[in-house]
């Protein structure tokens, strides 16, 4: 495989909520490694522990106990200051919905993340990201406000945005949950072409077997630990095994 | 729909408490309204001050003005509360009406909700102003300021602080909850991303403030003409002053907005001063409401330290043949009147604030998602809290410019038309403006931005970025 290099790494992760008796352990024990330029889809039934894995992931969250570590530095011992910084420059992010701030156009919304660091982006950057807007077939709406957008439109929004600042990862959490599936299919090839042009690391979390078909591996949770990790595969075996762990618990 | 009602109080407190604070603080100052005069009353009945007639007639005169203005200004701002906690209680509204709730009656069961909390205020305000009230008869007492007089402390007159509140709860709450009835029990399913405040923007009618501002001028400046001659021009003057600035009430949902973008332009350029410029604007009416209050007490402050101070320079001038004496208890008197009005005001500033606050945190509290979002792309704590200090002063400073401005023009137009007639003055002369006072609006408005902005920044802050990621 030629992206063998680690985007993000753990060690030993676990994630405990609440304590004494109502103690609910959402994640135990899990090592893994995220590599760049592939589309690694993490799947799962609700509640098994797949969103609180994307946090502690994208530092949105810290872990009870384990490491994550972006190259030798572990970002669970870093301070809110820091950790802000990190997402800002090192990971970009798509959500299922309320991706944009509504308050700003499309181009605002793209450049946010530089205009929170206080950063302004060289010529060159800007090309590129107008190249990157130009793709996604959002050069006429940079003007528009969200509110003026459709679902679909909104999405490639958010990953002109997180593709803007060149991140080490993607994070696309259930980025099709509120599209149709033709639309949603539109999306998906966009994360996917991100991961082959520009060796871009982005990690789909997502419950959807079509979906998750388009990535090059697939991470099975259940019960707060991985129980499969198979390369690239389609959506009816991937729909049996979402079955056969539904059934096993 | 009575125990659905009481569920809310029990449910939520805190959503009421910013109206019951109102409420009690207009109550205190209709206490000591009534609690002033009638132990002026008694302290003429046992002869001590009987040539305080006059003092006691202006007290009531001035007393009751603005007891007027703190009960308008507490319409707007409960009015405005009810609005927004509505707002917060959208989701759960939808879900009556889609089980068949009448949207009328929803709306009666706030009503009563006012009712519930205007009740408490005005007790609880009635109570705290005859405390202050015989604390301080007993103090001028003991200091032999007032004769010992028998004052009993009752007088049937005080359940009035009480029924007002309750009139003016009841009232601003059936009109702060006039979108209940326009909530879809389709929203109980709520896909929505922010749909729930924008029906507020609706039921502006600026036109009918724009014709009593035109109206209002034109008195005004026909009772300056007129002050040229006899200061009876005041009698024209004004209710043109009064009317003209009632219209600009009504209209600061078209007037306002434009003062807060040029404000907001004065923060710069960094992304949280652009996000808090485009929130203070986002509801420009909602913004409006919560800076009107603040525009009103600044007014009135400016106003009457303007006209006086004219009075002090125009009338200084020609005091100064005057025998010293006179002169001195003018300006002894002069003093006590702005010290009496000084707190007065204090009561109408004091609710404005309480809006403010509560419009900040409640504008905090419906943009969790957001702020969660903007922390997931790096929005860091301080900026957090710089956006809502931003968007704190924006409100604050624009309020009290706007004041200063009117306040000056309005205090030039009294003094222009009571002294101009005088053959020793003898025509126009230009406004004189108290630098102090100029420069104690903006510090209040500053103190007053951050102060109001502690407890909604304690909030933002406290939003985790995963609430961005939370599907409801």
């Amino acid at each position: 495989m030629s992206g063998s290099r680690a985007a993000v790494r753990t060690e030993g992760l676990r994630k405990v909520y609440g304590s004494g008796g109502t103690e609910v352990t959402a994640l135990r024990e899990v090592n893994l490694v995220i590599e760049s330029a592939r589309l690694t889809a993490i799947m799962g039934p609700s509640g098994s522990g797949k969103s609180t894995l994307m946090h502690l992931l994208a530092g949105l969250d810290r872990p009870s106990s384990g490491a994550v570590w972006y190259d030798d530095v572990d970002i669970t011992g870093l301070d809110d200051r820091r950790l802000t910084a990190l997402r800002r420059t090192e990971i970009g992010f798509v959500f299922q919905a309320f991706n944009l701030v509504p308050t700003l156009t499309v181009l605002e919304n793209v450049l946010l993340p530089f205009d929170l660091g206080g950063v302004t982006p060289d010529r060159a950057r800007l090309d590129w990201i107008h190249e990157r807007i130009a793709e996604l077939g959002l050069t006429t709406m940079l003007e528009r406000r969200p509110h003026q957008l459709s679902g679909g439109q909104q999405q490639r929004v958010a990953i002109a945005r997180a593709l803007a600042i060149r991140p080490r990862l993607i994070f696309a959490d259930e980025p099709t949950g509120n599209l149709d599936s033709r639309t949603g299919r539109g999306v998906l090839e966009m994360l996917e072409s991100a991961t082959r042009v520009h060796d871009q690391a982005v990690v789909l979390v997502t419950h959807d077997p079509v979906a998750a078909a388009h990535a090059d591996r697939v991470l099975f949770i259940s019960d707060g630990a991985i129980v499969h990790d198979v390369e690239r595969t389609d959506a009816s075996t991937l729909s049996e095994m979402v079955l056969d762990l539904a059934v096993d618990r | 729909m009575i125990r659905l009602t009481l569920r809310e109080f029990r449910a939520a407190p805190a959503q009421h408490v910013a109206t019951l604070i109102v409420t009690t603080i207009g109550a205190v100052l209709a206490t000591i309204v009534i609690e002033t005069d009638r132990v002026l009353g008694s302290q003429s009945a046992v002869g001590g001050f009987t040539q305080h007639g006059f003092v006691r007639l202006l007290l009531d005169v001035l007393g009751s003005v603005f007891l007027f203005v703190a009960i308008f200004v507490s319409c707007i701002v409960i009015a405005n509360t009810f609005g927004i906690v509505m707002a917060a209680r959208t989701r759960r509204i939808a879900l009556l009406r889609l089980l068949g709730a009448e949207g009328r009656a929803l709306r009666r069961g706030v009503t009563v909700e006012g009712v519930i909390v205007g009740a408490a205020g005005g007790l609880l305000g009635t109570a705290l102003g005859v405390g202050v009230a015989s604390g301080l008869v007993s103090a001028l007492t003991a200091a032999g300021t007032f004769l010992p007089a028998p004052s009993p402390l009752w007088t049937p007159l005080l359940v009035a602080p009480t029924l007002v509140a309750i009139a003016t709860t009841a009232g601003a709450a059936w009109f702060g909850s006039r979108h209940v009835a326009a909530v879809t029990p389709l929203e109980a399913t709520g896909l929505g991303q922010e749909a729930t405040l924008t029906e507020l923007r609706r039921g502006s009618r600026p036109w009918l403030g724009y014709g009593c501002i035109a109206v209002g001028l034109l008195l005004l400046i026909a009772g300056v003409a007129i002050g040229a001659r006899t200061p009876f021009g005041l009698f024209v003057a004004a209710p043109g002053g009064a009317l003209s600035f009632l219209g600009f009430v009504l209209a600061s949902n078209t007037v306002l907005p434009p003062v807060l973008r040029l404000v907001g332009a004065l923060f710069g350029g960094s992304a949280p001063a652009a996000l808090a410029r485009a929130n203070a604007l986002r509801h420009p009416a909602r913004s409006a409401r919560s800076a009107v209050g603040l525009v009103i007490g600044v007014t009135l402050v400016t106003m009457f330290s303007v006209a006086s101070a004219c009075f002090n320079t125009e009338a200084g001038a020609v005091a100064a043949g005057a025998p010293p004496a006179q002169a001195a208890s003018d300006a002894a008197f002069v003093a006590l009147v702005l010290g009496v009005l000084g707190v007065l005001i204090g009561f109408s500033l004091a609710i404005a604030a309480v809006g403010l606050v509560n419009s900040l945190s409640l504008s905090v509290l419906q943009r969790r998602r957001e702020i969660g979002l903007l922390r997931a792309l790096g929005l860091d704590r301080r900026q957090v809290r710089v956006m809502v200090l931003v968007e704190s002063l924006q409100l604050t400073i624009a309020g009290g410019v706007v004041g200063l401005v009117l306040g000056i023009f309005y205090g030039w137009a009294a003094a222009l038309t009571a002294l101009s007639s005088d053959h020793h003055i003898g025509g126009y002369f230009p406004p004189t403006i108290p630098v102090p006072l100029v420069v104690l609006v903006v510090v209040a408005s500053a103190v007053l931005a951050v102060v109001a902005s502690l407890a909604p920044t304690r909030r933002a802050t406290a939003v985790s970025p995963v609430v961005a990621l939370a599907v409801e």
